[in-house]
């Protein structure tokens, strides 16, 4: 079957995920304490008045009104507005996704670009100082918290050594140099936890792929070690890996939050935390459908890229 | 004699880090000339694949050869740098496997998995239409049909003899003067071993190969060796030409290797008397897969209409090849699967379609006993709670299941001492008594064996066919014997039944099918059935 085909039929399927984020992102806000209303009228604000700005906002409706109301805006691509602001809150989304997006695409880079190889040399060299050694440092990424490595970071490569900024963000704009300059220390922080997932399951798929039988084959046709490993042996291990990256890449948004606290960098993660503190239901809502959509859209393709992997699987 | 093209001389293999000085296997003897076949036989530990693998050098971690010497026309391997093993493997010695699904890389297109070996082989680059070209010659050589369009195929597309045909070409792709086969046609059907042991044995005529032929079955022997060299417990105990050794063995182990072949020659003719019966089965009709929302979506008839009776105390033998049903068949009768449609009448109720709740009390009557011995015993258990917890199920005190555990391993021949120890201390053949063993616990009226010995060395193999006639004759236990070698069914069994494509074909007393086959598909089983001219 076609990709294409594919695609537009797992995309039909996922709507009904979507309504449901929806559903549970609504009345997850309306049921947490704390009054938008009260918080934008301040301390001082007369019943009569705090009454219409509920009224303006149409936060006196019935709760089925309100989210009907909010959905059938949704479906039409419209994420509403602002209660803070009064901006459209697709405009503040827009205006923060690229650090957020700058972050999680370095970091996932970074990590699959050194957890894979460090995974299939401690697999290939099993037992040896290179095994104990990743091994042991994934332990460490593993029980180190994030915020806990950023500041290690910073005290390391900024303030003693002066190579990288402690804070803010350049946008692309600025040249890819400042761009990539600014980023470092972030990608670095968020990396260590998944730079540690990923060498793990790749030691462990791979170790695993190591005893079958087709790597002898592959031995007994001789063909060079690197070969064997690398396209014999890791192709087949491919499915576990790309999952667990999967994986990662959902996790990593929520690592975002705490890493753009760190780093003060303007993206989803702070407008979320700004958004939650003023109890901007309309912003939160959009982040959380969003997000939504990115695990969905993430999910999907690690699906169709297992039939990529293993003609065994087809793409349904 | 023509020249040799592999000579094995004093080959002693020993563990790497080893104080005391353990051998593997002790100064062996192979010579391997060309346009022949050398067969090395034993039983599984016999040392004879470690052989085969250090003439690869590709032993094992942990085992390294420490004496004797390995020559390839010749030049002296054990002494080969590591790039030249590596240079000589798939080029000058081919090597193909038992299991040749799981040989191949199931990512990698047949073309791709052939072309590497030219690429790796070479230092030029070559053009992709030639390498094209040569892979196809290469799996037409070996009589696969559509081989252009093969050549894209992944090997989960293949059936079990294409992919052999496949490894053998790959194996033979760069001309090499030796093969090594490691028990190539074990894992294949008898109608697909035939045909590829008649390529093989042509490629050793076309090409004027030596081939090094690793096998535990006397009957392949028979069918294709020239030369032939027994070994047990890691030492070489016979070794001459094909006729000698089969027609006059000199050590008794041989003799009884030769003798557990199955010959399909029932022992004793006795005619057994109408019994009860215990089971009805019929129209019993089995279906994979659904039907899609629309009514399309691929269905599988795996069994078609199957209708027998099995009496108190008959073995019924169900033949087929893989495919063909007959597990599914043993699944459906044990419920351990739900059949689609049809009467499974055990002891006068249908069980066919009926809940588990409703099939509880019957299923002590139905035990089974399955092909792998390593597998089907929980590794983390002891024997004794393995078979414990058998009799406890069927509502025995702690005390009484004790006694009766014992009771039970005196009668499959095992110890009564071994309970507290576990699966992984026993060898594959006492595995399968202590699972027969378990399987008897409930005191069943019926045992289905699903290929019960086939993962078992002949001459352990001969002991379980003797231990279930035993049984029957003891017990007056019914059984359902499943397998895909019809010798085997022919030394056990009461009556037969053969199975294709999810039919039963033919079924009879085993005398009958033996004297007189009827249908066309059970005569091709006769005639492939390995060792038929030399043995008998």
């Amino acid at each position: 079957m076609a990709v294409a085909g594919v695609l537009l039929k797992r995309s039909v399927s996922v709507v009904p995920v979507l309504a449901v984020v929806a559903l549970i992102a609504f009345l997850l806000l309306r049921f947490s304490s704390g009054d938008p209303v009260a918080q934008l009228a301040g301390d001082n604000a007369d019943p009569a008045a705090i009454a219409a700005i509920r009224a303006r906002l149409g936060l006196d409706q019935p709760l089925p009104v309100q989210f009907l109301h909010w959905l059938w805006r949704l479906l039409q691509g419209d994420l509403g507005t602002s209660i803070v602001s009064n901006q459209p809150v697709s405009t503040q989304i827009v205006q923060r996704v690229g650090p957020t997006l700058a972050v999680s695409l370095t970091t996932i880079i970074f990590s699959v670009l050194v957890g894979v190889p460090i995974g299939v040399l401690a697999a290939w060299r099993r037992g040896g100082w290179l095994d104990r050694f990743a091994m042991w440092t994934s332990v460490t990424g593993f029980a180190v918290p994030t915020f806990a490595i950023g500041y290690f970071w910073i005290y390391l490569l900024s303030m003693q050594l002066g190579l990288f900024p402690v804070q803010g963000y350049a946008s692309l704009s600025e040249g890819i140099g400042r761009f990539l300059w600014h980023l470092t220390l972030p990608t670095l922080t968020l990396s260590l936890v998944y730079v540690a997932l990923i060498a793990r399951v790749t030691r462990t798929s791979l170790l695993e792929v190591l005893n079958e039988d087709f790597v002898r084959t592959a031995r007994a046709k001789g063909l060079p070690e690197r070969i064997v490993v690398f396209k014999h042996a890791l192709r087949n291990a491919a499915v576990p890996i790309v999952s667990i990256i999967g994986i990662g890449v959902a996790l990593l948004i929520g690592g975002v939050v705490v890493t753009e606290s760190v780093f003060n960098l303007p993206g989803l993660g702070r407008l979320t935390v700004d958004s939650v503190l003023a109890r901007d239901y309309p912003v939160i809502q959009g982040i959380i459908m969003v997000f939504g959509g990115a695990y969905v859209a993430i999910n999907l393709l690690v699906d169709i890229s297992y039939s990529f992997f293993d003609p065994r699987i087809s793409a349904q | 004699m023509s020249e040799a093209v592999l000579e094995v001389a004093g080959l002693t293999v020993g563990l790497t880090h080893d104080a005391d000085g353990r051998r593997i296997v002790r100064d062996i003897n192979v010579t391997v000339p060309r346009g022949q076949i050398v067969c090395v036989v034993g039983e599984s530990g016999s040392g004879k694949s470690v052989t085969a693998f250090s003439v690869m050098a590709l032993l094992p971690q942990g085992l390294k050869p420490v004496a004797g010497s390995i020559k390839l026309l010749g030049e002296e391997l054990i002494a080969a740098t590591d790039d030249r093993m590596r240079e000589l493997r798939g080029s000058r010695i081919g090597m193909i496997f038992q299991e040749p699904m799981t040989a191949l890389n199931p990512v990698m297109t047949v073309r791709e998995q052939l072309a590497e070996l030219i690429e790796w082989h070479s230092e030029k680059r070559h053009p992709k239409a030639e390498v094209d070209k040569r892979v196809l010659a290469a799996l037409e050589d070996m009589l696969l049909p559509n081989a252009a369009q093969m050549m894209h195929a992944y090997p989960h597309q293949l059936s079990g003899g294409q992919r052999q045909r496949v490894m053998i070409a790959m194996a033979m792709l760069l001309e090499p003067i030796l093969l090594i086969a490691d028990e190539p046609t074990t894992a294949l059907d008898v109608t697909t071993q035939k045909q590829i042991l008649v390529l093989i044995k042509d490629l050793v005529k076309r090409k004027n190969i030596g081939v090094l032929f690793i096998t535990h079955d006397f009957g392949v022997v028979a069918d294709i060796a020239d030369q032939v060299v027994v070994m047990q417990k890691g030492v070489v105990v016979e070794s001459g030409s094909a006729d000698t050794v089969l027609k006059n063995p000199a050590q008794p182990y041989t003799r009884l290797l030769i003798d557990s072949v199955p010959k399909g020659i029932r022992k004793s003719a006795e005619i057994r008397e109408p019994s009860p019966t215990l089971l009805e089965v019929k129209a019993l009709k089995m279906t994979y897969g659904h039907r899609g929302f629309l009514g399309r979506g691929r269905v599988t008839q795996a069994v078609k209409e199957a209708a027998f009776t099995l009496g108190r105390g008959e073995i019924l033998g169900v033949v087929g090849e893989s495919g063909s049903g007959k597990s599914t068949l043993a699944r459906c009768v044990s419920r351990l699967m739900k059949p689609t449609s049809g009467e499974i009448s055990l002891l006068g109720t249908d069980i066919a379609r009926v809940s588990n709740e409703t099939l509880r009390p019957h299923r002590r009557y139905v035990q089974v006993v399955f092909q792998d011995p390593y597998r089907s015993l929980n590794p983390r258990l002891s024997v004794g709670q393995s078979l414990i917890e058998g009799v406890v199920n069927f509502g025995a005190t702690p005390e009484a299941a004790r006694a009766k555990v014992a009771t039970l391993l005196e009668l499959v021949g095992m110890d009564t001492q071994i309970l507290d120890r576990f699966p992984h201390e026993f060898s594959g053949g006492q595995r399968q008594r202590i699972c027969i063993a378990r399987a008897l616990a409930s005191e069943p009226q019926i045992l289905i064996a699903d290929e019960a010995v086939s993962a078992l060395d002949v001459t352990v193999q001969a002991q379980v066919l003797r231990l279930f006639a035993d049984l029957r004759s003891r017990l007056g236990l019914a059984m359902l014997f499943i397998t895909h070698d019809l010798r085997v069914a022919g030394e056990l069994c009461d009556r037969i039944m053969v199975m294709k494509s999810g039919e039963i074909v033919e079924s009879g007393p085993t005398a009958d099918i033996f004297d007189n086959p009827q249908h066309p598909y059970t005569k091709a089983l006769f005639s492939a059935a390995p060792g038929r001219e030399r043995l008998q």
